[in-house]
């Protein structure tokens, strides 16, 4: 039982940066826009928090600056595949190859380091002690005693889940994802709802990476993100792009994360542990598959 | 200028756009960290081309980026998002590897060529994965290929680190290959070696088939319109099937060159993202073989050339991933055709200059 509380407590610290990455990528997802620069838009949150924490001695400046450079990044995203119509995907990847190259690059010149930095001056995220929680038995061997972002990231699934369904923005989103003609033809801003749907995303990115880089460790290690950003991507398609689902699929890779950690230290491999996550995604994307083609009554293969 | 001039020379320009931008903005940064950046570059080129043997180890740099080059190209050019070529690679490599120090006795030349087929042979049967899904139940294929990606580095890592461990070795790697496995080296001073003939071999093939075949036209056709082509008859979830187990003989021949001409046996994590380079390179060449052969040419001489900029400037050598970030953002817009329409505008110019 105790082991469980503790590898549910961790799972909930592994799935803050995915949730925050792929909840944020809902919005994009359903205007339409294929976000891959998730992954990108985390390092250099991630890199920037630690940064701008290791100048300042301030938590609160460097997670200001970490969402800053995100969004900078989706910005920059956006001119390119939004308004100058470039492929998304490639804008995309093109953008995650930048932000690799341009962290190590900075931080070889600007800090004499190569590929980690660590340093005693980089403050941390503290884990909260929540006076409620703390009181309520088992919720709060699991919820207590996180980092904020983990909390960030439940109110990002709660806030998400509204504006997608109950605001006009959410609405308006959605209608573009599913019908961009008759977006414009009812007269909606349809870029400006997409560079917002980015946005909201980059935001959430931002948060998500300096999660990873100042919960636990403290410090910035080349292409640290490792993958997350694409795994948040694959949650957003196994979740089918509503915020509950993607969170759920989100939690689960958190979920072996965690229980890869466990059962390292228990001297079972842990490589093998970590491929099932995403033996998982491709699992539950053919089951999602399987269903949706039995229900289709048009023959052939619709391009994406 | 006459059609075919035109049809040639219209790609070329509009891949040279995206790079020399790239450069230009890669400048702006090394005199923002402070360095010349005439001096850098010209330490870059000349170090990845100034000798005999800094060119050999330019083209031996080249040879996995021809592969993965082609490989991601071949699926591009139908339209198909593989951008499992990093893990088809690394499951070539492996198998390569396994073949090459377990089959003990077999005469040198046959050596090769079965490791050479097990490696493309297992790269095959890893894109069939994400090919099935697709052709069959339209699961989109970057998802499954970059997750795939992931499951193959950590398989390839538990396989080097636990059941195949070199004994006594520090980090997850395997024994080595038997010599009769090995792919040779050329000459002295260089690791170029006996792959570089396989990616040529591999280029000629390839062209053959985008240029000659049907399949190559079909290929262009389902990548131009994919309903199109399924009106006029094509069976495209067959076809998808096809392009992508090609696509994954290719990259599992990548891997397997790296491993019998380079490591000469299975190092975990040994790919320096291969597969992602073979992705900016088929999209700078623009899904044409002779194209991605220009493009690995020239990721090659910045890979061996970068490390010679770093020791003789000081400027960092991830300056080569920014600039090739920069390149494939470059190349996300395509300048020259769609948005400005530059050669039309000139055109027209040119035209009201011959009527006057």
């Amino acid at each position: 039982m105790d082991e469980l509380l503790i590898i549910l407590h961790s799972t909930f610290r592994m799935t803050a940066p995915i949730a925050l990455a792929a909840i944020g990528g809902v919005f994009a997802h359903r205007a339409g826009v294929l976000n891959v620069a998730l992954e990108g838009m985390m390092l250099v949150g991630a890199f920037t928090g630690v940064m701008v924490s290791y100048l300042t001695g301030s938590i609160l400046i460097a997670v200001l600056a970490a969402v800053l450079s995100s969004m900078i990044l989706g910005l920059l995203f956006s001119v390119f595949g939004i308004t100058l119509k470039g492929n998304v995907i490639i804008t995309g990847l093109a953008i995650n190859t930048i932000v690799l190259g341009l962290t190590a690059y900075i931080l070889q010149v600007f800090f004499g380091q190569r590929g980690v930095f660590s340093n005693p001056k980089i403050i941390g995220l503290e884990p909260l002690d929540i006076p409620i929680l703390r009181d309520i038995p088992i919720l709060s061997d699991i919820l207590n005693n996180q980092t904020p972002m983990v909390y960030v990231s439940l109110l990002a699934l709660i806030l998400a889940h509204f504006v997608l369904y109950h605001t006009k923005l959410g609405l308006y989103i959605r209608t573009v994802g599913e019908k961009e003609e008759a977006a414009y033809s009812v007269g909606l801003p349809v870029n400006k709802l997409k560079y917002i749907s980015v946005l909201i995303g980059s935001f959430l990115c931002g948060l998500g990476g300096v999660n990873i880089a100042l919960e636990n460790v403290t410090m910035f290690v080349e292409d640290m993100t490792v993958g997350r950003g694409f795994i948040a991507l694959a949650a957003i398609f196994s979740g089918q792009g509503t915020p509950i689902g993607t969170f759920i699929f989100s939690f689960l890779f958190g979920f072996a994360d965690a229980l890869q950690i466990r059962l390292q230290s228990l001297n079972i491999p842990g490589a093998f542990i970590q491929m099932i996550p995403f033996l998982f995604i491709v699992l539950v994307l053919t089951v999602v598959g399987i269903i949706s083609v039995r229900g289709r009554t048009s023959r052939g293969i619709k391009n994406e | 200028m006459n059609k075919k001039q035109k049809k040639w020379l219209l790609p070329i320009i509009s891949s040279l756009i995206p790079v020399m931008l790239a450069f230009i903005v890669g400048s702006f940064l090394i005199m923002l960290s402070g360095y010349k950046p005439l001096e850098a570059y010209s330490a870059l080129f000349s170090g990845a081309l100034s000798g005999k043997i800094a060119i050999m180890n330019t083209l031996f740099a080249t040879t996995p980026l021809i592969l993965t080059g082609l490989a991601t190209a071949i699926a591009f050019k139908a339209n198909i998002y593989n951008m499992g070529v990093e893990g088809q690679l690394y499951l070539g490599a492996f198998t390569a590897a396994f073949l090459g120090f377990t089959l003990q006795g077999t005469p040198p030349v046959i050596h090769v060529f079965i490791c050479l087929i097990g490696g493309a042979l297992s790269g095959m049967l890893f894109a069939l994965i994400p090919a099935i899904l697709k052709a069959f139940f339209n699961v989109n294929e970057m998802v499954v290929t970059l997750m795939l990606n992931y499951a193959a580095i950590l398989f390839t890592t538990y396989l080097a680190s636990f059941p195949f461990k070199a004994p006594g070795a520090s980090n997850a790697t395997t024994i080595d290959i038997l010599p009769s496995a090995e792919l040779p080296r050329f000459f002295q001073g260089s690791q170029l070696n006996g792959g570089f003939i396989v990616a040529i071999g591999v280029f000629i093939m390839v062209w053959f088939l985008i240029n000659k075949m049907k399949l190559g036209y079909e290929m262009n056709s389902i990548g131009r319109n994919i309903e199109f082509s399924e009106y006029v008859g094509m069976n495209i979830a067959k076809k998808i099937i096809v392009i992508m187990s090609i696509s994954g003989i290719v990259a599992g021949l990548a891997g397997a060159g790296e491993i019998l001409g380079t490591h000469r046996r299975f190092v975990s994590e040994f790919s320096p993202d291969y597969g992602w380079t073979g992705l900016t390179i088929a999209l700078l060449g623009k899904h044409n073989p002779v194209g991605v052969l220009a493009g690995a040419l020239l990721f090659g001489i910045l890979k061996n050339g970068g490390s010679s900029m770093e020791l003789m400037v000081g400027v960092p050598r991830s300056l080569i991933d920014v600039i090739q970030g920069l390149i494939i953002l470059f190349l996300a817009v395509d300048f020259l055709i769609h948005h400005f329409s530059l050669v039309t505008k000139l055109k027209e110019r040119f035209n009201r200059k011959k009527v006057a």
